[in-house]
């Protein structure tokens, strides 16, 4: 019985070899994809009865270090989640723009307090009257450029969380699915590799806006949790509430629920502060700033539009001014209320008094806002207050400033140097976690396909084979030989 | 088995990050060098824009200054030849009004009265000066005249003088309707209230309320006004009487030159202040762009080293890149 037993085990070695052929394609084939595995076949040997006859596939291993894997989709995911800050922190800073250029908010500034100083120095000339409306004017679009800009960030924000919950919600109802073909799979002991590849992918793209644990389960399976303890899939997938805006204005926040929170399975739950119940990653980075740091851009540039038209609305600034009446600045072209602060840049418009395409007239700058008839043209007293006004020392009443008075320019470049400052402390952490991100995805590449590799393999796979087809050769031989007797 | 391998994409992710990085640097080192600015100016200063700000807003601020200041040189320049001319042609009548009497001359009244009133018409019309559209003694009303015509203030000084008696009594008369607020002020004067000091630089202004309704203007013109009116009809005053009044007229005329002179000293008071402070913001403006550009200016040298060691190790890169990319098993195994 040898010879046929030594048939069996070179028929059982073919097998093998054809087998480790097929993986080994599989893998060059997948050298590039990112998120494949390695897989290798594993051999042992085959036991009949009591002695060892040829070779036996015990399964295909998946080459995938866990830890390195959970490292780095924490990782990845707090990442996204400073990445998320730095840029928004970096947009605001760009409006507001370096001081020493004519359009950042300093600059305008500047070009204002100038406009004033040269009126002042000839008060008829209309030229220079009508060169304070520009300068004025383009002081106060940029206020509210940036107070747009802002209000976009986080009309952005909102949409982007309802499109990232849909994500999230189809990506956890995927990786369901993909858990019971599994578990059905490994029961019927067929190849469940490839649906272990599907699922990772999808993990990594739910890790990327949630940090998630990915916790073994029975038959293959798994269940997610949170890196705060939130489950999100234990069996049954968990389903993310939220309803977007639509459009966000300034005085829209989640604490009067005029905007949406987040909700698991109907339940409300909390996004801060560092991400809440759910952790740091691009999702709560999200709600973080629609609910934090832009409000908090919003509050500081809407204490300088405050600041600014509080400066011209001091009593006795312009004698003629009428009580109750806007001063030079106007909330909308209304009087500025102290209770209706919020989005107050992006309403800041110069008054239209002074402004003779909206029937107003250059004159009301050298004459004052309630002057009912133009005076002497050569009057620059009213000119050297409105500039006095800017420079003089005034403490901000809101916006958060440290205590003690001020001049107007300051108040821009102390803002401006505050956003710059963070800005650059979010940029450090942003790239300490894009750094140890990569250097925990190369770690986990290298562990990747070789090609290399797997073309030696494929020269011993090819030897193993010819051997073995030897082997049969010789053993059909030995019949003949027996046969031909 | 365990084997130790080295995933294909854990090389080309090397190389092709390292790529890029060496990439992004060259761009912003081009960039830098090209535009001569730090592309991150923030980082630069640590985010302390604050002096950045304040060197910026001075420069703006001072250079708007600079334009009030050449804007204020200007018309105290005017204001000055104006008050000269007036100077001139009032010291020029000195001489022939004083002697008035001692000379025998039968037309010396006629010959006093037609000079005075062309000197006066002619003062007159030079206070009327206006340069770039401003009228320069008109104080705050600058787009008016500063005063009337000889014509409307010989009119008036007729109705003033009608019954004086002597000389004496119409030379006062005379420079009381010159000092009045009722009378010169009121009919002849037609400009506003002093133009107020003007600030041409952040700690200092200048004087400029030079207008026609000066005491020093008003004398002169006073006096001018009375000899103007030596041969006039309405008097009717003797021969000896017209020339004392031309005598007391030359007094007047002699004391208004140095009223003149210390209006034209004090407005050179301002005019070397202007001229002091206009060279000194020339000189900060100049300091205040050094120091700008020292804090967002890009040093060339040091870019173009870097642009160097930029440029270097992105050649070793791509060499490395190409060796390894013809280092495989399969090419030898043919």
């Amino acid at each position: 019985m040898s010879i046929s037993s030594a048939l069996s085990s070179a028929l059982s070695g073919l097998t093998a070899s054809s087998r480790m052929a097929e993986v080994a394609a599989s893998n060059i084939s997948n050298a590039l994809t990112e998120g494949y595995a390695r897989r290798e076949v594993a051999l042992s040997s085959r036991v009949i009865g009591m002695t060892g006859v040829g070779v036996t596939i015990t399964g295909i291993t998946r080459h995938v270090d866990r830890a390195l894997l959970q490292d780095l989709r924490l990782s990845s995911a707090s990442s996204g989640y400073r990445d998320t800050t730095k840029d928004f922190l970096l947009q605001f800073e760009k409006t507001l723009g370096t001081p020493d250029q004519a359009s950042s908010l300093s600059g305008r500034i500047a070009g204002f307090e100038k406009s004033l100083i040269e009126a002042a120095a000839r008060p008829e000339s209309e030229a220079r009257l009508a060169a304070i409306v520009d300068a004025a004017r383009w002081l106060t679009q940029g206020l509210s450029d940036t107070s747009d800009q802002i209000r976009q960030s986080r009309e952005t924000a909102d949409a982007s969380i309802g499109v990232q919950v849909k994500q999230l919600n189809s990506a956890l109802s995927g990786v369901a699915e993909i858990n019971v073909k599994i578990r059905v799979a490994t029961v019927a002991g067929q190849d469940t590799t490839a649906l272990m590849d599907r699922r990772q992918q999808l993990v990594d793209q739910i890790s990327s806006m949630v940090p998630v644990r990915e916790v073994a389960r029975d038959n293959g399976q798994i269940a997610l949790y949170t890196a705060a303890g939130t489950i999100l899939l234990d069996g049954k997938p968990s389903v993310l509430g939220f309803d977007p805006a639509g459009v966000v204005t300034p005085d829209m926040t989640l604490g009067t629920s005029t905007l949406s929170g987040l909700s698991v399975n109907g339940q409300p739950i909390s996004t801060s502060p560092a991400g809440g119940r759910l952790g740091e990653g691009s999702l709560t980075a999200l709600f973080d700033l629609r609910d934090t740091i832009a409000p908090d851009a919003q509050a500081q540039i809407d204490a300088i539009a405050r600041d600014l038209i509080e400066r011209f609305e001091t009593p006795g600034l312009d004698p003629t001014a009428l009580p109750g009446a806007p001063g030079l600045f106007t909330d909308g072209g209304a009087e500025f209320v102290a209770t209706d602060e919020v989005g107050l840049a992006g309403r800041i418009s110069l008054n239209t008094l002074v402004q003779p395409e909206s029937g107003g007239a250059l004159w009301h700058l050298r004459d004052g806002l309630g002057a009912a008839v133009s005076g002497a043209p050569g009057y620059s007293g009213q000119l050297t207050a409105w500039s006095d006004a800017l420079t003089s020392l005034r403490a901000p009443v809101s916006g958060g400033f440290t205590a003690g008075a001020r001049k107007f320019a300051d108040l821009a470049s102390e803002r401006v140097s505050s956003v710059t400052v963070r800005r650059l402390s979010a940029e450090t952490e942003s790239s300490f976690a894009a750094a140890r991100a990569d250097g925990l995805r190369t770690q986990l590449m290298r562990n990747g396909v070789d090609t290399d590799d797997e073309v030696q393999r494929l020269l011993q796979i090819e030897q193993a084979y010819a051997a073995n087809a030897r082997v049969i050769q010789t053993m059909d031989d030995m019949i003949q030989t027996i046969l031909g007797i | 088995m365990t084997m130790v391998s080295f995933g294909d994409l854990a090389q080309s992710f090397l190389l092709r990050s390292q790529t890029a990085r060496l990439k992004s640097e060259t761009a912003r080192v081009t960039q830098e060098l090209t535009s001569g600015r730090l592309s991150d100016v923030g980082k630069a200063l640590s985010g302390d824009m604050g002096r950045l700000s304040s060197l910026a807003r001075a420069h703006q601020i001072t250079s708007g200054f600079q334009s009030v200041a050449k804007d204020a040189a200007f018309q105290s320049t005017a204001i000055q030849a104006v008050i000269s001319f007036a100077t001139e042609n009032t010291q020029a009548m000195i001489g022939i009004l004083i002697a008035a009497p001692q000379n025998g001359n039968g037309d010396v009244p006629t010959l006093i009265g037609t000079d005075a009133r062309s000197r006066l018409s002619a003062v007159l019309d030079a206070m009327n000066t206006s340069t770039s559209g401003r009228s320069l003694l008109a104080g705050t009303s600058v787009n008016a005249s500063a005063v009337t015509d000889m014509e409307t203030i010989l009119t008036a000084l007729r109705t003033e003088v009608s019954g004086a008696t002597n000389a004496n009594d119409a030379m006062t008369r005379i420079s009381a309707w010159f000092d009045a607020p009722t009378g010169y002020g009121a009919t002849a004067y037609l400009g506003g209230p002093a133009l107020e000091d003007l600030p041409i630089s952040p700690n200092d202004s200048v004087w400029m309320g030079v207008t026609a309704n000066d005491p020093a203007f008003r004398s002169a013109l006073a006096g001018l006004a009375a000899a103007a009116l030596v041969d006039d009809a309405s008097l009717g005053f003797s021969d000896a009487e017209r020339k004392a009044l031309a005598n007391r007229a030359g007094e007047v005329v002699l004391t208004s030159q140095d009223a003149l002179v210390g209006l034209g000293a004090r407005l050179g008071v301002s005019e070397v202040r202007i001229e002091t402070v206009q060279s000194r913001n020339q000189a900060e403006l100049l300091s205040l762009e050094l120091a700008q550009s020292d804090l967002v200016g890009a040093d060339p040298y040091r870019l173009a080293t870097e642009l160097e060691a930029v440029q270097t190790n992105l050649e070793m890169l791509y060499s490395i890149t190409a060796r390894l990319s013809r280092l495989n098993l399969t090419d030898f195994i043919r």
